[in-house]
């Protein structure tokens, strides 16, 4: 699967077949194959308090009632915004969902690809791990932001920390896209048990011992 | 028990306490500790009152007691005024139209503006302080969204009818206003004289609220019937779908002493509107064309069915009080709504049918990319079109979608304002690392 060089890019984006907008300081943003993300206004703190860990059978939908999971949901993550120049402290060791402030369309041909900008990674900064964007997709991009360095990192709406790399699909992805993110306007957890319920034991039988 | 001295002394201290408070979070956005600073200021002098009281006198302690509530009032608005509860790249966009029009009738201080959010529906607001006079040191306008329309940016509209009443509240503007455009606007109509007002009132055997007086719906009414002038000429069309998704719900009929019956209101605006000749300015390209057609169409077939009897104003005098009050907001920067070219409104509505936010970075034949300035009022006008389109997916596309995608653009080009105000910092930093 090729990736696109930047020239290519522009002419998609110029045909209007792909979309990465707003482009700030495009002299600095487009890379030659890839187009620079900039850290958006809400941030997403997993709170420490919210659970003791994460468990795949808390998020099977039959197990509580939408209530129970939805107070789960909601509890684990403090909401925040922020206006420009407002500055996010990531401390050691610490999970935070953010958006980029460009929304982005694929056509229904093209895979995304998100990475850390290297010069981010070298402070210890790690922006994406589920950095498969789908063919068809139309929205923000969620970028799981995690400090591996020793010192807190400050960060700033509108930074560059990201980049998005775009591959082509052999044949077209038919019909609608189907990323629950899809259409998405700020970050939200994931649900991790849908579709895997078989292997998580029923909700009235307690799982085997522990390991590890 | 305490008297009542030590009782609004103790009450002065938890104002205070309170206002502390406020400084754990940013509310508003830059203007955060001016006005932490402009309620301190306005305490301390309550304080003082409070201290220096002559004994039994009753009256001062009274408009002390009123003073130290509003500013109980204004502080609990302060900490209810997070970012995180209304649209901050809206409040943000209504804030420079709002400044532009204070700025531009006064030289004086700079007034203050407070977003904040409410729980009610009904809480489109804009406080003006009309009635406290002594303790101003600037003029502050409490700015009040419903905190559960937070992202309808389209429905904000009817901030426009609010930002009339904080107009009509600064001394230099009020004067012209009340001249030129309330007294022209209200001219052969029942509502130039409080008798023939009376005798219309009862005429029309509206439903009266409970509260209804004459005397205060005569004072009020013309007020509020220049301030959805006042709205139109700033925000433009959108202004009408806002103000029509917001009366409708309500009984038009009703006649209360603070606003004429949502029926003259309507028939007002829609009179207006067609001074102001916005369908004509709409009437191509075929997809504009459309949805200007439906969008204006489906307000005046609600306006031709008002009653004769709640028809108040002579056409020709509504006409006459838009002008007025365009060439007093003329000089006013970039108060007045100016209508984009319909080739910039196709684009725009036609990214929003395509579930794109309607504000992007065009890209030329040469492949230089580039960002255009794009009013907010425009993006709001795009959102409406858009809603009315016969080539919107009902289905993906609902009226929380479109609001939504039309203020991820307000935001976006707020981020593109602000980049294009402090690039010159990038270029001396790049300057540096060659």
């Amino acid at each position: 699967m090729p990736v696109l060089s930047s020239k290519e890019i522009l002419q998609m984006m110029r045909h209007g077949k792909l979309y990465v907008s707003p482009i700030l300081d495009p002299e600095e943003q487009i890379g030659p194959v890839s187009i620079d993300l900039r850290l958006g206004h809400v941030a997403l703190f997993v709170r420490a308090s919210g659970l003791s860990h994460v468990d795949p059978q808390n998020y099977e939908s039959q197990q509580d009632d939408e209530q129970v999971r939805e107070r789960r949901q909601r509890q684990k993550f403090s909401r925040y915004e922020f206006t420009f120049a407002e500055r996010l402290l990531l401390h050691p060791g610490s999970l935070t969902l953010v958006p980029t402030l460009e929304w982005v369309q694929l056509p229904t041909n093209l895979k995304g690809v998100v990475t850390a900008r290297s010069s981010w990674a070298r402070e210890g900064l790690n922006i994406a791990t589920a950095n498969f964007i789908n063919p068809g997709y139309n929205g923000i991009i969620t970028l799981e932001l995690a400090n591996l360095g020793h010192i807190p990192i400050q960060l700033y709406p509108g930074m560059r920390i990201a980049q998005i790399a775009f591959h082509t699909v052999r044949r077209p992805v038919k019909g609608a896209p189907t990323s629950q993110f899809d259409m998405s306007f700020e970050p939200r957890g994931g649900e991790i048990a849908k579709y895997d319920e078989p292997f998580l034991p029923p909700s009235d039988q307690k799982a085997h011992p522990q390991i590890g | 028990m305490l008297r009542p001295t030590d009782f609004l002394l103790q009450e002065c201290k938890n104002v205070r306490s309170l206002l502390r408070n406020t400084l754990r979070y940013t509310y508003s956005s830059e203007s955060s500790v001016d006005i932490y600073r402009e309620c301190l200021a306005r305490l301390d002098l309550i304080d003082i009152g409070f201290h220096t009281l002559r004994v039994n006198d009753t009256d001062e302690l009274q408009e002390l007691w009123v003073q130290l509530s509003r500013l109980s009032v204004l502080t609990g608005r302060v900490e209810r005024s997070h970012i995180e509860e209304f649209s901050w790249p809206f409040a943000r966009s209504l804030k420079e139209l709002a400044t532009s029009v204070c700025s531009g009738a006064d030289s004086g201080e700079p007034p203050l503006f407070l977003f904040s959010a409410d729980d009610e529906l009904s809480s489109y607001e804009v406080e003006t302080e009309q009635n406290a006079p002594g303790l101003l040191q600037r003029p502050l306008f409490s700015i009040n969204f419903p905190r559960s329309l937070k992202p309808f940016v389209l429905l904000h509209a009817i901030l426009g009818h609010e930002i009339g009443h904080a107009a009509f509240a600064i001394p230099k503007l009020s004067a012209r206003l009340r001249k030129e455009v309330i007294d022209v606007l209200v001219a052969e109509s029942p509502l130039a004289d409080l008798g023939n007002f009376e005798k219309w009132v009862y005429r029309t055997r509206s439903k009266l609220s409970i509260e209804f007086m004459v005397e205060k719906a005569h004072i009020s009414w013309p007020e509020e019937l220049y301030c959805d002038l006042f709205g139109m000429v700033t925000m433009g069309p959108s202004y009408l779908g806002a103000n029509c998704s917001l009366l409708l719900p309500f009984d038009m009929r009703t006649v209360s002493s603070s606003h004429p019956p949502g029926l003259t209101r309507y028939w007002m605006t829609d009179s207006a509107a067609k001074c102001l000749k916005w369908s004509d300015a709409m009437n191509s390209p075929p997809l504009v064309k459309q949805a200007a057609t439906k969008y204006f169409g489906t307000l005046s077939a609600i306006a031709q069915k008002v009653p004769r009897a709640f028809q108040l104003l002579q056409p020709k005098q509504i006409r006459a009080a838009v002008g007025n009050l365009q060439r007093i907001l003329q000089p006013m920067g970039k108060t007045l709504f100016a209508m984009p070219p319909q080739a910039e409104i196709k684009r725009m509505v036609e990214r929003l049918l395509a579930a794109r936010p309607p504000v992007e970075s065009v890209v030329s034949k040469a492949l230089h990319v580039s960002n255009v300035h794009v009013d907010f009022r425009s993006i709001l006008l795009a959102g409406w079109l858009a809603w009315h389109s016969d080539r919107r997916n009902e289905e993906k596309l609902d009226f929380a979608s479109v609001n939504m995608l039309c203020e991820r653009a307000v935001l976006l080009q707020s981020a593109v304002d602000y980049w294009e105000t402090n690039k010159h910092r990038r270029s001396k930093s790049r300057a540096r690392a060659k």
